[in-house]
């Protein structure tokens, strides 16, 4: 694989099914990690660690900025690595998390014997990051200025920080002396996202993050819409917000802040029971514009076991399959200067969404 | 006070048959021939005597040959059963099953809810008579509650936490 | 030894035992199965099922079925041969010590023993020959040497390590012993404080311990057998 050109921007973005990071490249060596996740085709690196080592970038002088856009375990798979892999990046986390009450939650489940990797994840970063690396991300806060464009963060607003700040009080007064330990489960609504903006004189592209829609004015994507003064003007490249769901979807954003034909990415999800993109989401997109892209369609496998094991398990009638993964990433280059269009490259089983997706898919 | 039969390491576990001398108290007694006295320094110190005590051995009990361990994590609820994925300890790709109210102990179902970790171990059991069964066992975790220490600890560790961020933005402003 | 369904040998052992030792100050008498069930660390039934084995003001030994505890003034041990067992009693460990938090602990090992049973004797004098080459040695002082058995112990940051191989039978020794313990002095600072940092030290440690024994069973049984 090839490292982009000096001039060359690039945006990749990785999405396994469970988990979502991009890497971008903002020109003349300079790049930046957006989110942190395991691929399903290697799993001794985080995907964005993986991905530069393959381009042979220097990692510790060339990244220039760590964002960590919310805590869910999805967005944080071997952050922690990453962030001491790319020691020399200021790290920015969502405002929304700079509390008291978060940081309870955060010091007592790092200390249980629980399975917690995306608390411990976090610990790690905190851990990691003192003397001033860590810092907070709010809304039109610019994060760097390098190699002629600025990156912001567009949101939590400061209504946002208030309702996180709300949820993790609730939280944390389900603690009580005597409550057993349960994993924390990942509340809702996504309230701490963090939403950027990356732009120079000749373009501008959004990355939507986990964002939701609320019905509550000065939260959510709406306080962007309504206050936000880095929000782009017209993106011609779209992170499309929380794996394509209606719930991420704001027609504002679509209809007059992004490009006609945007060249416009998403990462699919499953987990549980909950399927992202939907079949009516994705017919959505597509009407949107012709120019849309995933990281693949997370596919159920059956496991494979031992043959004791397998035996004992079909006689139970049990059905054990493989946690649905998405084998791929899409990668986007342009021209930082002048009128370019992006080039999209598909990489394993990524690709465009008609094709992931046909119309007859039922959804 | 136990003393124990055994060379160092200590940390080693003791077995079957390991004989522990033990330190018990004999009965005192008070009389002194001839009188009955009060005065405490002249009633005789009380006897000890010590005794070994030799650790049991068990009857025997089914072997198990596990074929598999997860370590699952409860993750939907229904009226039937939960949906659960597993972390394979030897660093396989994660999983997902679902499981039967039916196939838990009966105790264990209380902490059947979202969150929730079990132990889930496959393979053969061998009973003591040589007969060879498949297993599936499911243990739930049983973890050490939230304590008010814990609780008050994590609160003062997070309040540092934010100070020291607090010194060190302002430190960079 | 068995065989896979595709015909690969593998070589599992015949036995198997893990125990988790605490050294310290305990009273062995409040140590009772009806108090962990009400405390909500094991089932109210394993409780019922349990059966004391000694009952004594300086020893308790309890037999739970799974798993095996056994009290001292000095010494804290659960045992459990049956491989299901071996993550609840960790669990078991910590649910207890967090009550008994103020118990002064001082030491901890983290024991695994497995013996492994060979289809002929040539295995065992192969390790053994490996291990402390007899023949050269003392052949010419005794008249049939043989290793009876062999400890390596190891520092480590916290502690030490430290392996004990034997073979279980006299000539011809077709099973053999590999007795692992991990060894773990208190943090100095906390000697003679309660169980905190001392149960953190060993609990943070414990699957490392488990890789560490794994990784020196599967050695030792490849050297005897040539094979995994």
């Amino acid at each position: 694989m090839e490292q982009p050109s000096h001039d060359e921007v690039e945006i990749t973005l990785f999405g396994p099914g469970y988990g979502e990071s991009v890497v971008v490249h903002l020109g003349d060596g300079c790049w930046i990690i957006v989110d942190s996740c395991y691929g399903a085709w290697c799993r001794s690196d985080p995907a964005p660690i993986w991905y530069l080592k393959q381009l042979g970038v220097n990692i510790d002088a060339q990244v220039r900025l760590i964002v960590c856009s919310h805590w869910h375990d999805d967005h944080v798979g071997g952050l922690s690595d990453v962030v001491r892999q790319a020691s020399q990046a200021p790290v920015y986390i969502s405002q929304a998390l700079r509390n008291e009450e978060f940081l309870t939650l955060l010091e007592l489940y790092d200390r249980s014997p629980m399975d917690e990797p995306g608390i411990r994840q976090i610990s790690g970063v905190f851990r990691q990051c003192r003397g001033g690396r860590l810092r907070f991300a709010s809304q039109d806060r610019v994060l760097i200025a390098a190699a002629g464009h600025q990156v912001s963060a567009l949101s939590p607003s400061d209504l946002s920080v208030q309702d996180a700040l709300a949820v993790f009080a609730n939280q944390a007064r389900s603690l009580v002396p005597g409550s057993p330990p349960l994993r924390i489960s990942s509340l809702r609504p996504n309230h701490t996202s963090v939403v950027l903006s990356i732009a120079n004189p000749h373009f501008q592209a959004l990355l939507g993050a986990d964002l939701e829609v609320t019905a509550h004015s000065h939260r959510g994507w709406q306080a962007i819409i309504d206050s936000s003064t880095t929000l782009p003007e017209r993106a011609s490249f779209f992170k499309i917000p929380h794996h394509g769901s209606e719930n991420g979807h704001h027609p504002e954003i679509w209809g007059s802040r992004l490009e006609p034909q945007v060249t416009a990415v998403l990462s699919p999800f499953k987990g549980g029971n909950v399927v992202l993109p939907l079949g009516r989401d994705v017919d959505r997109i597509r009407s949107l514009t012709d120019q849309a892209f995933a990281t693949g369609v997370p596919r159920a496998k059956k496991a494979v076991l031992p043959a004791p094991v397998e035996k004992t398990v079909r006689e139970m009638g049990k059905e054990v399959v493989e946690l649905p993964q998405a084998r791929g990433f899409v990668r986007a280059r342009r021209r930082a200067a002048g009128l370019s269009s992006w080039r999209v490259d598909c990489f394993h089983e990524a690709g465009p969404l008609e094709r992931l997706y046909p119309t007859d898919r039922a959804g | 006070m136990t003393t124990l039969i055994q060379e160092e390491p200590v940390s080693q576990p003791l077995t079957a048959g390991t004989s522990l001398r033990v330190q018990e108290d004999a009965p005192r007694d008070l009389h002194l021939e001839g009188e009955a006295t009060t005065d405490m320094a002249r009633v005789p110190p009380r006897k000890t005597f010590s005794r070994l005590i030799t650790l049991p051995s068990s009857s025997k009990k089914p072997r198990y040959l596990q074929e598999k361990e997860w370590l699952g994590m409860v993750t939907a609820v229904d009226e039937v059963g939960f949906t659960a994925r597993l972390k394979d300890y030897q660093g396989g790709p994660d999983l997902e099953t679902s499981f039967l109210f039916e196939e838990i102990p009966q105790e264990d179902l209380d902490l059947v809810q979202p969150g929730s970790e079990f132990y889930w171990s496959l393979g053969y059991r061998i009973e003591p008579n040589g007969q060879r069964l498949r297993y599936s066992l499911v243990h739930f975790r049983r973890l050490p509650k939230w304590t008010a220490q814990k609780l008050t600890e994590a609160r003062q560790r997070a309040r540092d936490t934010l100070r020291a961020l607090d010194s060190e933005l302002d430190g960079t402003t | 030894m068995r065989k896979e369904g595709h015909g690969r040998m593998m070589i599992k052992p015949v036995r198997e035992e893990r125990a988790l030792v605490l050294l310290g100050n305990f009273n062995p008498i409040i140590f009772h199965p009806a108090w962990f069930a009400s405390e909500g660390l094991i089932r109210k039934s394993e409780a019922e099922q349990a059966k004391s084995e000694l009952i004594h003001p300086d020893v308790a030994q309890i037999d739970f079925g799974g798993y095996k505890l056994l009290v001292t003034r000095e010494r804290f041990q659960l045992t459990t041969e049956q491989s299901p067992y071996f993550r609840v009693i960790a669990d078991l460990t910590q649910g207890i010590f967090q009550l008994l938090q103020h118990t002064p602990l001082h030491a901890a090992g983290y024991n695994a023993t497995e013996d492994y049973r060979m289809d002929n004797e040539g295995h065992w004098q192969a390790l053994a020959h490996l291990m402390a080459p007899t023949q050269q040695v003392w052949a010419d002082l005794f008249d049939e040497p043989e290793l009876r058995m062999l400890r390596i112990q190891s520092a480590t940051p916290l502690g030490h390590t430290q392996v004990q191989v034997s073979p279980l039978e006299p000539k011809p020794p077709l099973t053999f012993r590999i007795a692992f313990t991990d060894h773990f002095d208190a943090p100095t600072d906390s000697v003679g404080r309660g169980a905190k940092e001392m149960l953190s030290v060993f609990m943070d440690n414990r699957e490392r311990s488990e890789e560490k024994c794994q990784q020196v069973f599967s050695k030792l049984v490849k050297l005897a057998t040539g094979k995994p």
